[in-house]
């Protein structure tokens, strides 16, 4: 044997097979399909009990209620769920108390009519409206884990999972994200039904679909993905599908997770994916004909293919008269431009190009500046690192305390640094235009891209003035024009140019105007029929 | 996935490749051979370029799937056509060389004398090496994004200073004859035909390639001879020919006249801005005719080529000469060696074509239109 091992070798793993298989689960084993060993659900009550506590340990909140049913009180049967998770009351009222107090399915397990058991229970005892059987205990356990209640009975091969989840939610509230004066005010919640519950509120169609899939090896995260059927372009939601599939992570908290994964371009300051916690920008992203997808426990829910004018959009734009919307959309773009290169142009001009600004201004510059110990570059980094450190901590502070640390820094922090001779007054005014015209991008994340560009900018004005400015702008639109959202170019419409989506993007014009979906998402472009122009009534002459 | 450009797009790049630097430099280059009659050799000589540019087109439909360089080696014969295309790199590349020096050569006469030149000409040239590596889809999209901002600052330019206009500094018109008229337009023909090279390479990436590019074509030519119309005009209108001779950018002392109220004196940053998109898109575009040229004369791929050749062009910018020594060596080589080529174009390349559709038609017994399909 020494000069012959192989000979030995396969005994020996067929003996440590053998040897490592659990006793009485090897035939159920077969059964179930799926990455961890599984376990079907056995005719044994013991058996399944056994496993059960295998599976979920000693947790407190895991509660595995037994009982008796049947005329007699002599079949035994459990109830498990997980206590905060499920709504007591209807477990008591519409599981417990009907099952204990049930014949029928004693009379029918014991006439060998076990097939049908819960099915009897369902029609005739049980007031779950949404119940389903699973033969598979590990399927069934991971329903209770997602707060649903499991019933399995003594004699029957498979396991009925009962929908009677009920946790304590945040109410539904204002969103604190895009506050709007006109029009809906209601917010996305963390409660992953409630939240398609308001979409199919406001999208009636037969057509919208919610399919969920699940990411997260250790979470276990449920992630829908909404779509309107017929609108949407199919390779987008193919192309969605495809990514999330492509996911392999522990554990997903937020749509932020989700968002690194299945963005185009990893390594651009700008979202390729939008996010949003209102309910009826989602519902406006559908209907133009893009994929929303949400995930249980957050209250964003990201929307693409993502294309940079979106950004610069808000929900009011659609509710409010299409003039007054056009005019804040002029002034968000020319506010993004502000928010990015004032500081750089205020150093390009004044350090490089003095000779464009009419005498009384230059004159006011040099006489503020006289005396600051800083260069004019230098002065404007400490501003802009400032702001950003200010902000900072009146984001992460509660609101209170937050407001008191933004007024000591502006009030105190500013005019003292002014009185003292620090910086330059003209610095303050360029450094607070700049903050001002940041917060009135509609969106926090994109408005949040254009920090470290601002900075670069400043740096590049500092070396090479209008030069380095211009490098460093046409930078920005290189990249921008470069990058693209699940094949969506990211500055359509603009470039590549449509008319169409002119109409809601530099401009917004009515309603009645807007026939086409404003990018070309899909082949399904046209939204309304010509001609809905309101016309004047004509009445009665004045005074007749 | 062959990358494809939009018919809106394509005329865009043509009106680009038009006004591109081209508008800083022409009006004192026409005034010195057509004085007051530079507005008319213009019109002549960009008619003429637009004409060829025609021919390019008609040539380029009967083969809508080649580049002009793939289909003159198919007419021509590998050598003829090999050696044809080389004679438009070479034209190329002095044009782009001439045109990186003088995006930096600019700056330093805007006044920043202390930074070196290779700043300026290597971030331009690094920016077009990182468009081009992008692909042809995001040059289109960047030169049509900066279509609208760049024509209306241009066109703006002119009315800023029209309180400052004489009529009598246009006048008097054909004082010496014909012969300036003729050199001027032969001047502004050999600068308009640069943007034929780049027609005939990118017929072929349009996408949905019909008739209707003739159209496109047109709008592209006579927007951008427009504006360049109006600059030439209005800068001769402001200065007088005299004046325009001895300025080295005259649309930039025009911007430095500018008085909007009394608040605004000289708007000159802003035509600076304007000279750094304008000159990244021509650099660009003429590294993407040079590029497309080599890679179909050596047969690598063109995002191969970018780097060395970008690399290549901005060492020969660099060279250690004054920037009137580099005009004058480049401009003989580039500026009207461009057209020899043209001609060339004209008198061979058509013939050789109707010769090539007769023989297709005999080999396929009638139908000339079997072979493109």
């Amino acid at each position: 044997m020494f000069f012959f091992p192989w000979l030995k070798k396969p005994k020996l793993k067929r003996k440590s097979k053998a040897k490592d298989k659990p006793k009485g689960i090897s035939k159920q084993k077969q059964k179930c399909p799926g990455d961890e060993p599984t376990f079907a659900v056995s005719k044994r009550l013991e058996k399944n009990l056994e496993e059960i506590q295998h599976k979920l340990g000693n947790s407190n909140d895991i509660v595995i209620r037994s009982f008796l049913m049947g005329k007699e009180n002599n079949h035994k049967g459990v109830l498990v769920y997980v206590d905060g998770l499920v709504d007591k009351n209807m477990v008591h009222e519409q599981v417990l108390k009907p099952l204990i107090y049930s014949t029928d399915p004693t009379d029918l397990i014991m006439h060998g009519f076990l097939k049908d058991a819960f099915k009897k229970l369902e029609n005739t005892s049980i007031l779950v409206a949404d119940t389903k059987e699973e033969k598979c205990l590990n399927k069934a356990l991971e329903s209770v884990l997602e707060g649903q209640s499991l019933v399995i009975l003594d004699k029957v091969p498979s396991a009925w999972i009962l929908d009677t989840r009920g946790w304590q939610t945040r109410g539904i509230e204002e969103s604190t994200e895009n506050p709007i004066i006109r029009g809906p005010k209601e917010s996305f919640v963390e409660t992953l039904r409630l939240n398609t519950a308001m979409i199919r509120r406001r999208i009636h169609s037969p057509d919208l679909r919610i399919e969920t899939r699940v990411v997260g090896k250790v979470t276990k995260t449920a992630v829908t993905v909404c779509y309107i059927e017929g609108i949407v372009d199919p390779n987008v939601v193919k192309e969605t599908y495809k990514r999330l599939n492509k996911i392999e992570i522990d554990g997903i908290l937020d749509t932020g997770y989700l968002e690194e994964f299945m963005q185009d371009h990893p390594f651009t300051p700008f979202p390729t994916m939008a996010h949003t916690d209102r309910p009826d920008k989602v519902a406006a992203n559908l209907l133009e004909g893009r994929v929303a997808i949400l995930v249980d426990g957050s209250p964003a829910v990201l929307t693409a293919p993502a294309v940079f004018m979106e950004f610069l959009q808000a929900s009011e734009d659609y509710y409010e008269r299409f003039v007054v919307s056009t005019l804040l959309r002029w002034i968000r773009i020319l506010s993004l431009f502000i928010s990015v290169s004032l500081p750089a142009l205020y150093i390009g001009v004044v350090g490089y190009h003095v000779e464009m600004l009419p005498p009384a201004l230059m004159i006011s510059i040099a006489a503020g500046r006289g005396g600051t110990p800083f260069p004019v570059v230098l002065e404007a980094i400490v501003m802009g690192v400032s702001f950003e450190i200010l902000r900072e901590a009146g984001l992460r502070l509660p609101k209170q305390v937050g407001q008191a640390v933004s007024i000591v820094g502006v009030l105190v922090i500013g005019q003292a640094a002014v009185e003292a001779g620090v910086i330059s007054p003209i610095m303050v005014i360029i450094t607070a235009l700049t903050a001002i015209a940041s917060f009135s991008i509609p969106n926090y994340s994109f408005a949040s891209a254009f920090i470290p560009l601002r900075l670069i900018l400043l740096f590049m004005a500092s070396i090479l003035g209008v030069f380095g400015i211009m490098v460093g702008l046409i930078s920005i639109v290189v990249n921008t024009v470069s990058l693209r959202s699940f094949g969506v170019p990211y500055l359509a419409p603009i470039t590549p140019a449509r008319f169409a989506g002119i109409k809601d993007t530099l401009v917004r014009v009515p309603w009645w105007l807007m026939r086409r979906r404003p990018i070309r998402l899909t082949d399904n472009e046209i939204r309304q029929p010509k001609g809905q122009m309101p016309k004047e009534k004509k009445g009665k002459p004045q005074g007749g | 996935m062959q990358e494809k450009i939009s018919k809106g797009q394509f005329s865009k790049l043509v009106t680009l490749i038009i006004i591109s630097t081209v508008f800083l430099t022409l009006p004192r280059r026409l005034a010195l051979v057509a004085q007051w009659d530079s507005p008319i050799s213009l019109v002549l000589g960009y008619g003429a370029a637009w004409f060829l540019g025609v021919i390019v087109i008609w040539l380029s439909l009967k083969h809508p799937n080649d580049t002009f360089i793939e289909y003159s080696k198919k007419i021509l014969g590998p050598y003829l056509g090999s050696l044809f295309g080389i004679m438009v790199f070479l034209v190329i590349m002095n044009l782009n060389i001439l045109t990186i020096r003088l995006a930096g050569a600019t700056y330093i006469a805007a006044g920043y004398t202390q930074t070196p030149i290779i700043v300026f000409a290597g971030a331009t040239v690094l920016l077009s090496v990182w468009i081009l590596k992008e692909g042809i889809e995001v040059l289109a999209r960047v030169a049509e994004f900066f279509y609208f901002p760049l024509i209306l600052s241009i066109a703006i330019l002119p009315l800023t200073v029209i309180d400052k206009l004489s009529l009598d500094n246009l006048f008097p018109l054909l004082a010496f004859g014909l012969e300036p008229v003729l050199s001027g337009a032969m001047l502004a023909f050999s600068i308009g035909i640069e943007h034929v090279f780049l027609v005939g390479l990118l017929i072929s990436k349009i996408q949905n390639l019909d008739k209707k590019v003739y159209h496109q074509h047109l709008y592209g030519v006579v927007i951008g001879a427009f504006i360049i119309l109006l600059m030439v005009a209005s800068t001769i209108g402001v200065f007088g020919v005299a004046d325009i001779q001895r300025f080295y950018l005259p649309p930039y002392q025009l911007a430095k006249v500018v008085e909007i109220g009394a608040f605004i004196n000289g708007i000159e940053i802003i035509l600076l801005g304007i000279w750094t998109i304008a000159s990244l898109l021509e650099v660009t575009i003429f590294l993407y005719i040079s590029v497309h040229i080599l890679s179909q004369l050596i047969y690598v791929s063109y995002r191969d080529i970018i780097v060395p050749l970008a690399y290549l062009f901005l060492s020969m910018a660099m060279a250690p000469m004054d920037n009137h020594q580099v005009e004058s060596e480049f401009t003989i080589v580039g500026q009207f060696g461009i057209l020899p080529v043209a001609l060339l174009l004209v008198a061979f390349l058509v013939p050789a074509q109707l010769f090539y559709q007769w023989k297709t038609k005999q080999k396929l017994g009638g139908d000339s239109n079997k072979e493109a399909k």
